[in-house]
């Protein structure tokens, strides 16, 4: 080789050593978990008391390693964890059940069992309110300790919502300071709380009370640790909290969690959780997720990641995968029915008669059949079918014989369209003011559930003369097209479920006009407004929850006005497929065996892993146990 | 002497040119990513909260949707923020993530970047390396031999499977029938994360299916181009001089051919490499592997708009830069184009 060549080639070798270089200093960096926490440390020197502010860096132990799968309780999340050095639940960013932060570290002062219908004391023992129900007083467990040894009371709690007040950006605050006045610190175990307004039905309110309802609830925090901290971008790392669980690892596609030895539980209730490590992870799409459970490296999978498809060739893999019934239906029942929203404010489906048409074209059984895979069941209403809901149920029987909102009856559609005015066109399409009738159908492209039922829903629409343009859209745009108001039809979910708050959504206060904001997707974005219903409601806001004969009463005038005017059309149950395996862990809770929801997204799962004493007897309901133990 | 000054300031120039036009190109691309995805409808607070809803966590609250709206300068004219962010960038503070809020957006690139630069810059050089060698080899000497004849079809049908149903097959034989790799993920579960032995090991048993997937779906293109070059230049007047010369056959491939033909191929690399922060989403999606590309289409999907615009930036910054770096290459690797520029 001459000079040239020589220096060529060199220029080459450097060139492809940079670049090495740069790639080999691309090393994964450990997530290192400390934190630097000032601790009030009072100490006796020459017989005078001295109290330092000191430094203290806590490191938790080693991350869990050498874990046998016996130990372990593995839960598969639906996504990535994008920081997982993020431990603050109350910003929004952080999603408090793919990290596991509401369900094994942070506890509730009540657990709502919807299950059973218990409201279960756990860090409070009982609340009273005032005459008036303007105030209420909640009593703290003796006993309750933070991880790090100081002891849970109402400074907490003062400090927790007088954190909510200050900082308009933690998630809730809105809700809490809407109910909330003020929290007054009546001795170290015993708060109250002043209301805004009366409302009996206060302690329900999960967004603003810490009581987990559907979900979540407000969460207590540790005055001596969150003190001085702008709680919008405090990382929390590691958490310190009431839950028998302490944060082992964190990376993005698994959060570790290691059993407290030290748990408050263990001494007040003498119990421990079984499982020893609780690993909530990402393994990937459904078929990753089908594959880890046939394979039993998994326990169970969060909500809508497996398809009753999967799941039925998973259980032929491995028989110990159980769901919450053994045959079909499979499915859990979510507390969130399914209803078709009709735009109330956009003619003609400003007119109940056209609405009634709308339900009477819909074939339910054949989108169960086709859409849900037979996995749930038709709904004549917005309410979930629980037994503790039975007396309000049993209550409107006949007016649920005389609306049948389940039924599929094409004459009488016709016959309610041509009541209104419109008229059939000589292809057999319906036509308004000589145009033939079109329907926007606004479907979210993202939930696999939208489109499966809008293409059978378009189907049969369309079927019976209706022109169906449907719309899939995604994430923001599909959003703001649903609280806009931008459609005529949409599926929904009927959150929360309750009695009184489902009614509640169909307050005329919520609706706005068409091209505003409506307050959320099922809070009338569908602008229907009627004043007794509204009454109805009022009074119902202002009935203390254990007077069921009052709300039964109230329930059956309001239901009297929603079945004749259907604003919303009521579909179909909501199912919650969600299989367990009991290879490594058994005592789920089971359609046989009722105890409690089979939810891991929850924070009642802290419920599921531990069990619970019963709030009328005392004695030790349920908590999962180690197979074959 | 006076022709090596020439050609010293020449190639000076040249790369002045290039440069240049590397800060322009980064410039204008910076702006249109700021400015394209707040075309889109849609408000990415909102986003945040249908997180929430969609595991049945809220009713929504209209403010705390203004707060942050106000806390990320979205109340303020599009023009002023431009303007506070290009002041930003400039300060190299990318801002907060408006979905995971209040993460860092340099945080959430730093945490993502190792993993996709080592599963893809090790399989981009693999793939080019193996691609090229089995190309050169077939193109120079493939009528000859049916079993190298052969692989030109393989390569075409493995180049064109739709690669998520390539890992999947992968994933299905290799993680659960045959156990030998894990299912997902980038490391075990409850592993110490340390820079030890045991941990390196632990990663490549993690990437060696992802790895191999992305190898053998990228390993065609590589090969069917460096087989046409190779194929292209053995018609060429020096390599029948060389034959006629009587050189060993081997001595032409390689020392000759293979060596012209590399020049394109380098430029493919480089490219390519350019092109390795955009992540790879789908096998991302089905081996769980923490990198950019999830990240990134999360981004867009949510309209993160600081996130998309730190993720498109580092994309685009890489991919000028190696075009950059290709540019003053090329002229030290083929004295061809160096000559050109002296004006001979």
């Amino acid at each position: 080789m001459n000079a040239k060549s020589r220096a060529r080639a060199g220029i080459l070798l450097v060139l492809l050593a940079l670049v090495a270089a740069a790639c080999a200093g691309a090393t994964p960096e450990p997530v290192v978990v400390t934190q630097v926490v000032e601790r009030v440390v009072t100490q006796i020197v020459e017989g005078e008391t001295v109290v330092e502010t000191v430094v203290v860096e806590v490191t938790p132990q080693a991350p869990a390693q050498d874990q046998t799968r016996a130990e372990q309780l593995n839960i598969a999340i639906n996504g990535p964890i994008a920081d997982p050095t993020n431990l603050n639940l109350y910003a929004p960013g952080v999603s408090r059940s793919n990290t596991g932060l509401h369900q094994v570290i942070y506890e509730y002062f009540f657990y709502n069992n919807l299950q059973t219908g218990e409201f279960i004391p756990w860090l409070a023992t009982d609340y009273a309110y005032n005459e008036d129900f303007t105030s209420i007083t909640v009593n703290l467990r003796e006993g309750v300790t933070w991880s790090d040894g100081e002891a849970f009371n109402a400074d907490d709690v003062v400090f927790t919502y007088d954190l909510l007040r200050d900082n308009p950006g933690m998630v809730w605050s809105e809700e809490a300071n809407r109910w909330v006045e003020s929290v007054e610190k009546v001795d170290d175990l015993t708060i109250t709380f002043h209301l805004t307004e009366a409302n009996p039905r206060y302690h329900l309110i999960r967004e603003a009370f810490p009581a987990v309802g559907i979900w979540g609830g407000i969460t207590i925090l540790p005055q001596h640790v969150w003190e001085g901290e702008d709680p919008l971008t405090f990382k929390n790392n590691p958490p310190i909290s009431t839950g028998p669980y302490r944060l082992a690892n964190a990376s993005q596609n698994v959060m570790t969690y290691e059993r407290r030895d030290d748990w408050w539980g263990t001494e007040v209730f003498g119990v421990q959780p079984a499982p020893k490590f609780i690993n909530f992870m990402y393994v990937g799409p459904s078929t990753s997720v089908a594959l880890a459970l046939a394979a039993d490296e998994l326990d169970s999978p969060n909500i809508g990641i497996l398809s009753l498809a999967d799941f039925l060739s998973v259980k032929d893999r491995n028989p110990n995968l159980e769901a919450w019934s053994d045959g079909a239906p499979y499915a859990w029942l979510d507390p969130c029915p399914r209803a078709l929203m009709v735009q109330n404010a956009t003619p003609p489906w400003d007119q109940k008669e056209a609405r009634w048409a709308l339900s009477y074209m819909i074939d339910r059984d054949q989108i169960v059949e086709l859409a849900y895979e037979g996995t749930t069941v038709p709904s004549w209403g917005i309410w979930p079918f629980y037994d503790g809901l039975d007396p309000f149920f049993d209550a409107i029987a006949d007016l649920r014989d005389q609306y049948p909102t389940n039924t599929q009856d094409l004459a009488q559609a016709e016959e309610l369209l041509t009541s209104i005015g419109l008229s059939k066109n000589a292809d057999g399409a319906w036509t308004m003011n000589g145009s033939p009738l079109q329907l926007t159908y606004l479907v979210n492209a993202d939930s696999g559930e939208e489109m499966k039922v809008s293409a059978v829903l378009a189907d049969q629409l369309e079927a019976a003369g209706l022109q169906v343009n449907v719309q899939p859209l995604s994430g923001p745009p599909q959003e703001d097209a649903r609280l806009l108001g931008q459609y005529d039809i949409a599926l929904q979910a009927m959150c929360p479920g309750f009695i009184f708050d489902n009614l509640e959504l169909f307050h005329s206060s919520f609706s706005v006009p068409l091209g505003e904001r409506a307050p959320w997707f099922e809070r009338n974005s569908f602008r229907y407004q009627n004043a007794e219903l509204d009454a109805i409601v009022d009074e119902m806001a202002q009935t203390p929850p254990d007077d069921e004969a009052a709300l039964i009463q109230q329930y059956q005038e309001a239901m009297a006005i929603w079945f004749e005017d259907l604003p919303v059309i009521p579909m179909f149950q909501a199912p919650a497929l969600v299989p367990f395996t009991s290879t490594y862990w058994e005592g789920w809770p089971t359609a046989d065996d009722a105890w409690n929801m089979p939810v891991s997204w929850w924070a009642t799962f802290n419920l599921v892993i531990n069990g619970y004493p019963s709030p009328d007897t005392g004695e030790w309901i349920g908590g999962i146990r180690p197979a074959g133990g | 002497m006076q022709y090596g000054l020439e050609l010293m300031k020449a190639y000076l120039k040249f790369l002045g040119e290039r440069f240049a036009i590397l800060v322009a190109t980064v410039f204008i691309s910076v702006t249109v990513v700021f400015f394209v995805p707040r075309l889109v409808p849609g408000d990415p607070v909102t986003a945040i909260f249908m997180r929430l809803v969609s595991v049945g966590g809220s009713r929504g609250a209209p403010l705390l949707v203004a707060e942050y709206r106000r806390i990320f300068g979205l109340d303020q004219s599009l023009w002023d923020q431009y303007v506070s962010f290009l002041r930003e960038l400039l300060r190299g503070n990318l801002g907060y993530s408006i979905a995971s809020f209040p993460s860092h957006v340099t945080d959430l690139l730093r945490i993502s970047l190792p993993w996709t630069l080592g599963l893809l810059t090790v399989t981009t050089i693999i793939s080019w390396v193996l691609g090229s060698i089995l190309g050169a080899v077939v193109g120079w000497r493939g009528r000859k031999s049916r079993v190298l004849q052969m692989l030109v079809p393989v390569a075409l049908v493995v180049y064109t499977i739709p690669y998520y149903i390539l890992a999947l097959i992968l994933v299905f034989l290799f993680a659960f029938y045959w156990r030998i790799f894990p299912l997902s993920g980038a490391f075990s579960v409850g592993v110490v994360r340390e820079f030890s032995l045991s941990f390196a090991m632990d990663i490549l048993r993690h990437a060696a299916l992802p790895g191999l997937s992305i190898v053998l779906v990228s390993l065609g293109w590589w090969f069917l181009s460096m087989r046409s070059l190779i194929t292209t230049l053995k018609g060429e007047d020096y390599i029948q001089y060389a034959e006629a010369m009587g050189l060993k056959e081997r001595r032409i491939l390689w020392g000759y051919a293979f060596r012209n033909a590399l020049l394109p191929q380098a430029t493919g690399l480089a490219i390519s490499f350019g092109h390795i922060v955009s992540g790879a989403l789908v096998t991302e999606v089905i081996f769980a592997y923490p990198g950019l590309g999830w990240l990134i289409f999360n981004a867009i999907k949510g309209l993160d708009f600081p996130v998309i615009q730190g993720g498109i930036l580092l994309i685009i910054f890489s991919v000028a830069l190696a075009n950059f770096v290709i540019d003053i290459a090329y002229p030290l690797i083929d004295p061809r184009i160096r000559y050109e520029r002296a004006g001979r």
